[in-house]
């Protein structure tokens, strides 16, 4: 404890002013005493000064005599010789003569007898010099000076040294006074000093032995009071330190350690107590650093201290200490000086209760978020909790719910089922998903499916009941919608047009569709529980060796599998049916096969479809090749034709005329054959805009020698003049084809063939296009055949029943407008009038090449009846 | 005068024949590039132009004549009924060859009475 802190104020007092004393006293005594000394020197000093004076003025008055003499001798020289030279001495003392006069009247202005005296002897020089001055002028102008003259200047001279010597005399009696008193006071002042030092060196020495030893006694009183002080600390920081180790919570003190920039980066322990290794998990921290202790310590810590440190600001908080993995409830207050930066730390372990806290919380929210109701209740019935979907369940609020009887949401009839749960809880048993009504707000049943719990204290006794109820009426609508579901995929099963069969993961059968029972022959009983094997009996189409089964080979692989081709059934009467299958795995929700599912289907239809479009298309390259053939051979045909007119003009007998004439006939027969084999060749393999129009009127500029022959009334019609996108060979084909077959059937009659293009609409789409109409008055197609008319299979028969033995045959013609991207079709007309015949040719493609119309190509062929224009157009 | 233009030989000889029958004056040309040469030496009112050629088509021959004589008239002859329109843009009429020498001779005169 630092001295000048003593407990008692009136006595710090008392020794200040002793203190005081014994510093002010001797300061006082020795400063006069150096001011005595100080006058003394003075003294001295002046008395000094004063015989320097005497000597001054002595030195001076000699050197004044000097100069006087000096002229003197100069007049004198000069008064007996007459030369110049011997003036000077004169000359040069007359100059500053004066000036000395007036310096030593000055030294002596203290003293008015000598100045008195200094004025005689200055009365006696004047006197002299006007003397010397005149003889020197008669001297100078030859003249004899006078002895009178010379005697009164040589007693004038003798007058002013006399009176010099008395000036002189005084001045040294002066100094010798002077001097002597000087001595005296030197003398005085020196025993003077000598007796004042002794006296206050006594007084001092007897004063200060009394003073220190007063403070001495002082002093001592105040270190046994600093000792007793320093005991009771000892002794209060003994019992605090008992106290601190004692005591559950960790203590310690710690040195926060700044950086460059007095930024708080780390702290040392200087002190910890007992507890602290317990609730820190350090150990031997005092000494240590922090972060040498702790390196992934957070930074927090380290600012929370620094801060308390450099502010003294007491902190209280609770913190996460990750690196030890602890919570902390922290109190920090500084202690000691600012700048030990010392802090002061009481902790304790908040671990427990934060995770506790923190697993609390997470329950809660579990219970809150859970989509399950759950309720808590004391046992006579008081509800105590309602979470969330309580709320949402039963459409109460937990606020006025809670403290209702439970009983608010049991219908009145199930009353006694609450209570008999009761008697079941309080035995320790628990109820688990029993599903019944509950009732909710609004007064409405609603499915539930419950689970009770007991709520037991420590003891275990049975203090409350935890209720979760689960709403089960979507579950319910959800077995009622798999219901219907499966009955909806059991009739989608009925009516597809592939047959299907499911088996179970051992290959019996399940399920049969009824294309499957009839391309089989077995039916669903007859087949249900049966080895698929039994019932799809397949072998390939020419080895006839049985492939591994379907379901055997996707239990193997674990994937969809499709048949190898040329796969046959073999129907349970005998017959061979060409199908087309896969098969597919049935997997269960962890992925595990459970059955399988086979699809196939007849493709007995398909392969005919498949071959009739192989015909069509050697067809097609036949034509291409005829056409080229066509092409070489018309031009020798175009030469007879033009020789067999040169010789029809020239001849002169009718017979070779008439020769000549059915040579021409004969000849048109076979250009008009090589021009249909010519329009086979197909000018663009890809679809162009072109105008219908100019189709026609090349078609029918083809065939308008044979109408005109043959008296048939053509009439055509074109009324739209817009752009179609399509291969206008092919198109042209199809209409040559159409009004060749229109020319054929009418046979000998001399019928209307009516061709009409124009804008119109799709009748069954109602899309805008363009409808072209080629019909005639013949006798139409026969109705069995009309509906099945592009059928390749049926070709042979058609041709022969509508003697289509001229043009294309149908099958070829809707082979054609399939690739011009048409459609075909029965005309409506067709199909209400059993004596009527039509195509119908609809565009089915969009063309960008066609603003603002989809065309569609309607193709009409009466074959009997009259036109109908507007009716069969629509 | 007639301009006839065809590579097949004997139908070009037959043509010439024919048109010389009907009181027509006739040159011919086996090509088109001999057919453009004989149109710049002679007075040629009328083209009888063959449309399939090896090296230079019908249709190209035309365009190189209409650009030599703008005022000749031109009459292509084909086999095939469906010519592209373009084949036909420098073209004043067309006939389909091996139809009658008459509905010919009247496409000529037609041609040249227009």
């Amino acid at each position: 404890m630092p001295i000048s802190q003593p407990a008692v104020p009136g006595e710090q007092d008392h020794f200040n002013s002793l203190v005081r004393q014994t510093v002010v006293v001797p300061v006082i005594a020795l400063a006069l005493l150096a001011a005595a000394l100080l006058w003394g020197i003075q003294y001295l000093r002046t008395s000094s000064q004063w015989v320097d004076h005497t000597d001054q003025v002595i030195a001076s008055s000699h050197e004044l005599l000097k100069l006087i003499i000096d002229m003197e001798t100069g007049s004198r020289g000069y008064l007996e010789t007459g030369g110049d030279e011997f003036l000077q001495p004169y000359n040069d003392a007359k100059s500053v003569i004066d000036s000395r006069f007036a310096a030593l009247n000055q030294f002596v202005a203290d003293n008015p007898s000598q100045q008195a005296r200094l004025a005689s002897i200055r009365s006696r020089f004047d006197e002299w010099r006007g003397a010397a001055e005149r003889a020197i002028a008669l001297r100078r102008g030859n003249a004899s000076v006078g002895y009178e003259a010379a005697l009164q200047r040589k007693h004038l001279m003798d007058s002013l040294r006399a009176e010099h010597q008395a000036f002189v005399a005084t001045e040294e009696r002066l100094r010798g006074e002077r001097a002597q008193a000087s001595e005296n006071s030197a003398r005085l002042l020196i025993l003077a000093c000598t007796l004042l030092s002794l006296s206050f060196g006594g007084f001092l020495a007897l004063f200060t032995r009394r003073r220190v030893h007063f403070l001495g006694a002082q002093f001592q009183g105040l270190l046994d009071l600093a000792d007793k002080r320093a005991a009771e600390l000892r002794k209060s920081e003994e019992r605090y330190r008992n106290l601190f180790n004692s005591m559950d919570e960790g203590f310690c003190v710690i040195e926060v350690i700044l950086d460059a920039e007095g930024k708080p980066v780390d702290y040392r322990f200087l002190e910890v107590n007992a507890a602290f290794e317990k609730q820190t998990g350090l150990h031997e921290a005092t000494g240590k650093r922090m972060r040498e202790l702790a390196p992934t310590h957070e930074e927090h810590w380290f600012e929370i201290y620094g801060k308390i440190a450099l502010t003294g600001e007491p902190a209280h908080f609770v913190n996460e200490a990750k690196a030890l993995n602890r919570y902390y409830d922290v109190h920090a207050y500084r202690v000691g000086a600012p700048e030990l930066r010392q802090v002061a730390i009481v902790f304790n372990d908040f671990s427990d209760y934060k995770r506790a806290q923190e697993a609390r919380a997470r329950l809660a929210a579990i219970v809150e978020t859970s989509g399950d109701a759950i309720i808590g209740k004391d046992l006579d019935g008081t509800i105590s909790s309602w979470n969330r979907s309580a709320e949402r369940l039963f459409g109460y609020s937990a606020q006025e719910i809670i403290g209702q009887s439970i009983n608010l949401i049991i219908p009145p009839d199930r009353i006694n089922e609450e209570i008999a749960f009761l008697e079941r809880l309080r035995r320790g048993e628990s109820v688990d998903h029993y599903e019944t009504v509950r009732r909710g707000k609004g007064g409405e049943d609603i499915d539930v499916s419950l689970t009770l719990s007991p709520i037991c204290d420590a003891s275990g006794a049975v203090i409350g009941i935890s209720k979760s109820a689960r709403d089960i009426t979507a579950q319910k609508q959800a077995e009622e919608s798999l219901r219907a579901s499966e009955q909806r995929w059991a009739t989608t099963l009925q009516s597809i047009g592939d047959a299907v069969i499911s088996t179970d993961g051992v290959g019996n059968i399940e399920f049969m569709n009824d294309v499957a029972q009839k391309l089989t022959g077995w039916t669903l009983p007859e087949a249900k529980g049966k080895d698929l094997t039994e019932v799809f009996d397949i072998v390939q189409e020419v080895t006839r060796i049985k492939p591994e089964s379907p379901v055997a080979k996707v239990i193997r692989l674990g994937q969809v599998i499709g048949l190898a081709n040329h796969t046959v059934l073999i129907h349970r009467d005998g017959n061979d049916i060409p199908i087309e299958d896969s098969a597919a795995p049935i997997r269960n929700s962890k992925g595990q096969i459970e059955g399988v599912v086979l699809v196939f289907h007849d493709v007995l239809e398909q392969r005919k479809v498949e071959a009739a479009l192989r015909n069509s298309d050697r067809l097609a390259t036949t034509g291409r090749l005829a056409a080229t053939i066509a092409h070489e051979i018309h031009n020798p045909l175009d030469s007879v034709g033009n020789l067999l007119f040169l010789i029809g003009q020239d001849a002169k007998e009718d017979s070779t005329r008439e020769y000549v004439a059915t040579a021409s006939r004969e000849l048109a027969r076979v250009t008009q054959m090589t021009q249909q084999m010519l329009s086979f060749q197909r000018d663009a393999a890809k679809p162009v805009p072109v105008k219908i129009g100019k189709i026609l009127e090349s078609v029918t500029a083809l065939f308008e020698r044979k109408i005109e022959s043959a008296g048939i009334r053509l009439e055509q019609r074109i009324d739209f003049d817009g752009h179609i996108l399509v291969q206008p060979g092919e198109l042209r084909q199809i209409f040559a084809n159409l009004v060749g077959n229109a020319i054929e059937a009418m046979g000998a009659r001399r019928g209307t063939i009516t061709l009409r293009a124009y804008e119109s609409l799709d009748w069954r789409r109602g899309l805008p296009g363009v409808r072209v109409l080629v019909a005639d008055d013949g006798p139409g197609i026969p109705e069995h055949v009309r509906g099945k008319i592009f059928c390749p299979s049926l070709r042979p028969r058609a041709k022969v029943e509508l003697d289509w033995d001229y043009g294309l045959p149908p099958t070829f013609c809707g082979n054609m407008t399939a690739r011009c991207g048409c459609e075909a079709a029965p005309s409506p007309t067709a199909q209400e009038h059993a004596s009527q015949s039509s195509f119908l040719f609809r565009r089915v493609r969009t063309l960008r090449c066609v603003p603002r119309l989809t065309p569609w190509i309607g193709l009409r062929r009466l074959l009997r009846a009259k036109v109908r224009g507007q009716q069969m157009s629509e | 005068m007639i301009l006839c233009v065809d590579d097949e030989s004997t139908g070009l000889m037959v043509r010439k024949i024919l048109l010389e029958h009907q009181g027509y004056k006739v040159i011919t040309a086996l090509s088109g590039p001999e057919g453009l040469l004989l149109l710049m030496d002679h007075p040629v009112q009328a083209v009888v132009l063959d449309y399939s050629m090896p090296g230079m088509n019908g249709d190209e021959v035309a365009a190189a004549m209409k650009r030599l004589k703008p005022e000749v008239k031109i009459l292509l002859l084909s086999a095939y009924v469906d010519l592209p329109e373009e084949a036909l843009k420098f073209v004043d009429r067309r006939a389909v060859k091996g139809m009658s020498p008459m509905s010919f001779l009247e496409d000529l005169q037609q041609l040249l009475s227009c």
